[in-house]
């Protein structure tokens, strides 16, 4: 009997040690703390990228000579498309969209909608032609026509040999002059890591 | 009838002149070629627009390609283990040589008798490097 007790003792133990051991711990941490766990692109990455982009293209030249010369007009960009040629899977909208944020919250700057976005805004006004009342319905051809186009590339290089490996990342985004073809403004971010495994 | 002719002509040439757009200063004219052409493939070449193209590539991470090499092997093993139960390695288990599938089917003999010693036998098996 005495065993018998013993042994379901020692059964609990040892399976509440197996689902402690087993469990998943999850904690919340701030966005801005950086953690590196494999050396691959993160969060850290993406936001360092982020803070660089809107500080310099906000701060370059192209935007006080754009109001300059288009008698204050604000600048309309739209977003094209970011080319990843990294080794890595990497989504540019996670900085990009930083960058439209500040443009966006600075109201120096325009935005329009691109892309598959735009196909949507379209099928919309198209929708309404037959659905909305007609003091309501949306008139086609009457969006704005970007002035400058926000292009990007990122890029990496990979040197490793054994447990050591060094990668580097350049992120560069571009604007553009719609009209003449014209690069207004070059951004870029430069990141290294060492990777010992 | 010639003169009808004429008329016409001018009547449509002089019609034609007036849908001409007219050219800024310093623009090429032949830019409504160029208009016709992008026109059309506007809608294709905007579809990525605020997306990010994937056009990676496969870096060399020693220590990534040798995991992929370990796992080749097991998985290579594994299915020799499978389609060749008792007639499968023609080095007898020498971890530092491991017949292909083909050739074990094949050619080999023997039996295999554990990891790690050493053996002889017959076979088309690829010596690997130890790693």
């Amino acid at each position: 009997m005495q065993f018998k007790k013993i042994m379901t003792i020692a059964a609990f133990a040892v399976s509440g040690v197996i689902i402690s051991s087993c469990s998943r711990q999850v904690t919340r941490i701030n966005t801005d703390q950086a953690i590196d766990i494999s050396g691959n692109w993160n969060n850290t990455d993406s936001r360092l990228v982020a803070a660089e982009m809107t500080q310099t293209i906000l701060g370059s030249k192209w935007l006080p000579s754009h109001l300059e010369a288009k008698q204050g007009k604000k600048p309309v960009v739209i977003v094209g498309t970011v080319t990843n040629k990294s080794h890595e899977h990497i989504d540019a909208e996670t900085f990009v969209k930083d960058v439209e944020q500040a443009f966006i919250s600075s109201d120096r700057v325009r935005l329009v909608q691109g892309g598959k976005k735009r196909e949507e805004l379209r099928a919309e006004k198209g929708d309404q032609q037959d659905n909305a009342s007609v003091s309501t319905m949306k008139k086609f051809g009457l969006e704005n026509g970007a002035d400058y186009i926000l292009q990007g590339s990122i890029n990496s290089i990979v040197d490793s040999h054994k447990r050591q490996k060094v990668v580097y990342y350049q992120v560069n985004l571009e604007l553009t002059d719609i009209q003449t073809n014209e690069v207004v403004w070059i951004g870029d971010k430069k990141i290294t890591k060492y990777v010992k495994n | 009838m010639i003169i009808a002719g004429c008329i016409a002509g001018l009547a449509y040439s002089t019609m034609s002149y007036a849908q001409k757009p007219e050219l800024l200063p310093d623009q090429n004219p032949r830019y409504q070629e160029t208009r016709a052409k992008y026109i059309e493939l506007a809608d294709s070449l905007t579809s990525t627009q605020g997306t990010t193209v994937q056009n990676t590539y496969k870096a060399y991470d020693w220590y990534t390609a040798r995991a992929e090499r370990r796992q080749l092997r097991r998985e290579r093993n594994a299915a020799y283990d499978w389609y060749n139960p008792y007639y499968g390695g023609s080095y007898f288990g020498n971890s530092y040589f491991y017949p292909s599938l083909g050739s074990s089917i094949s050619l080999g003999f023997g039996s295999r008798h554990g990891w790690g010693s050493f053996g002889y036998g017959w076979g088309g098996g690829r010596r690997w490097n130890r790693w």
